[in-house]
């Protein structure tokens, strides 16, 4: 039994005529270009559409930070100005010189038979230190290392020893580098006036209780100032030798 | 004018690749090129953003660490004002005076452009909506001060402490009842009543042309 094809000859031919026609490829060629572009163009256009509404969202919401920012603006200011000025007030408070520590320890370590008449005393960095803080500036050591002041001491005593006994007991005051003996003199009743010193005019005086009079000048180390100290005396590391006398311009007879 | 099959599909072509090219350089080369720009803009305005978030930041920080240090800035206030006053003054040096059984003699101002008479000008300074301060104002003004007190040593080394301590530092901030006052020079002088003479330094924020005493007299 032999097969026989029942297909039509031209339905064949036709349908193999479609599926290779190369103008009907080329249209659908071009449809799918046309296609692919419009596809490109529309992402195109909705991310250009995207990207502004982002842009209009991220505006406006930097504008509102932007003016709730600008609403603290005036305590920032003010903040730095406030900061400014504390270190400015710190900086006076704390480089101010110790005076009751000085007077504390210089009134304690007076003997018993010694009194002072006389006190004159300049911070060491009085001028340097205020002028510098004022104007804003950081105060620099200069200032006070070229400025160590003097204490200018006028007394009485009992004895001259107990002149010298004042002598090593100031300089156990904390902060003094040295004490210098100006003049001292014997005016009293008692030891005949012996003293013919013409420095000591300022020492005695009406009123002083001993008959000896002295001057002498405590000088100020220089790390001294603005340096809160406590009241307590130093160790009792006193030099037991003289204290510098040699700036005695009248005495009768240096601490000894 | 016939053509041939071949040149028919080559023109076809190079007639798909113009329309394309055409597009691209027309349609969508400017889409993205905007797409592009607008993207610049928004980092733009990310960076825009945060940084007015950390003004933000920032300005609440200053809010509250002025909130915070507001005793600290009542202090300062009391210790270096805006105009020294000095009839304050005067009730505060014989205030202490007094507790200490010292005399108060004598208190003259030694500083140049201080006055003691004329009225104290009105503050200029524009406040913040907290109240604050927001111009610059310059930084402290001394006015010298010369004060004579009469008493005995250790009184008047009470008062040099009391006076000392109307403004001090503690606890790293500073603490005040009264001006801030420097001393920069100590006379005493006598026996058992002494007078005690003081060099001093208070201090105001105005300058020293606008140094006035503040107050009622």
């Amino acid at each position: 039994m032999n097969a026989v094809n029942l297909i039509p000859n031209d339905y064949k031919r036709r349908s193999g005529s479609v599926s290779a026609s190369p103008v009907t490829l080329g249209v659908i060629g071009a449809l799918v270009v046309v296609l692919a572009a419009a596809v490109l163009y529309v992402f195109a256009v909705n991310d250009v559409r995207s990207r502004q509404s982002e842009l209009t969202r991220v505006t406006a919401n930097a504008a509102s930070w932007q003016a709730a920012a600008n609403s603290y603006t005036p305590y920032v200011t003010a903040a730095e100005q406030r900061k400014q000025q504390t270190a400015d007030v710190r900086q006076l408070v704390s480089g101010r010189f110790p005076w009751s520590v000085l007077l504390s320890q210089i009134g304690g370590v007076m003997p018993a038979n010694a009194a002072l008449t006389n006190l004159s005393a300049q911070s060491p960095s009085a001028d340097s230190t205020a002028a510098a803080a004022a104007a804003g500036t950081a105060s620099t050591s200069s200032g006070t290392t070229a400025n160590v002041s003097t204490v200018q001491l006028s007394g009485c005593a009992a004895s001259q020893s107990a002149v010298a006994s004042t002598m090593v007991a100031l300089r156990r005051v904390h902060g003094v580098g040295s004490v210098s003996l100006a003049s001292t003199a014997n005016s009293g009743a008692a030891n005949g006036g012996s003293g013919g010193g013409s420095g000591s005019s300022g020492g005695g005086g009406s009123g002083c209780p001993f008959p000896v009079t002295f001057q002498m000048s405590l000088q100020l180390e220089a790390g001294s100032s603005g340096t809160p100290t406590t009241a307590t005396t130093p160790a009792a590391t006193a030099p037991t030798a003289t204290p510098t006398a040699s700036t005695a311009t009248s005495s009768t007879g240096a601490a000894q | 004018m016939n053509l041939r099959p071949r040149d028919r599909v080559v023109l076809a072509v190079v007639a798909v690749v113009g329309v394309l090219a055409a597009f691209y350089m027309l349609a969508l080369k400017p889409e993205r090129q905007k797409a592009g720009a607008l993207q610049a803009q928004i980092a733009t305005q990310q960076q825009a953003l945060a940084t007015a978030q950390q003004s933000y930041t920032v300005g609440r920080a200053a809010q509250a660490s002025l909130k915070k240090d507001g005793a600290e800035w009542a202090a300062l206030k009391i210790a270096v004002p805006e105009q020294s006053d000095i009839p304050a003054l005067l009730r505060t040096l014989e205030k202490n005076a007094k507790s200490v059984h010292v005399s108060m003699q004598a208190l003259s101002l030694s500083g140049s452009g201080t006055s003691a008479a004329a009225p104290a000008p009105a503050a200029t300074t524009p406040t913040t909506p907290g109240g604050t301060a927001a111009a610059t104002t310059p930084a402290a003004t001394p006015v010298p001060i010369q004060l004579t007190f009469g008493g005995g040593y250790v009184a008047l080394n009470k008062l040099v402490r009391k006076l000392t301590g109307l403004a001090t530092i503690a606890g790293g901030k500073v603490h005040a009842s009264g001006p801030l006052l420097s001393i920069n020079s100590v006379a005493l002088t006598g026996t058992k009543s002494l007078t005690g003479q003081l060099t001093a330094t208070i201090y105001q924020l105005a300058s020293p042309a606008g140094t006035t005493t503040g107050g009622q007299g």
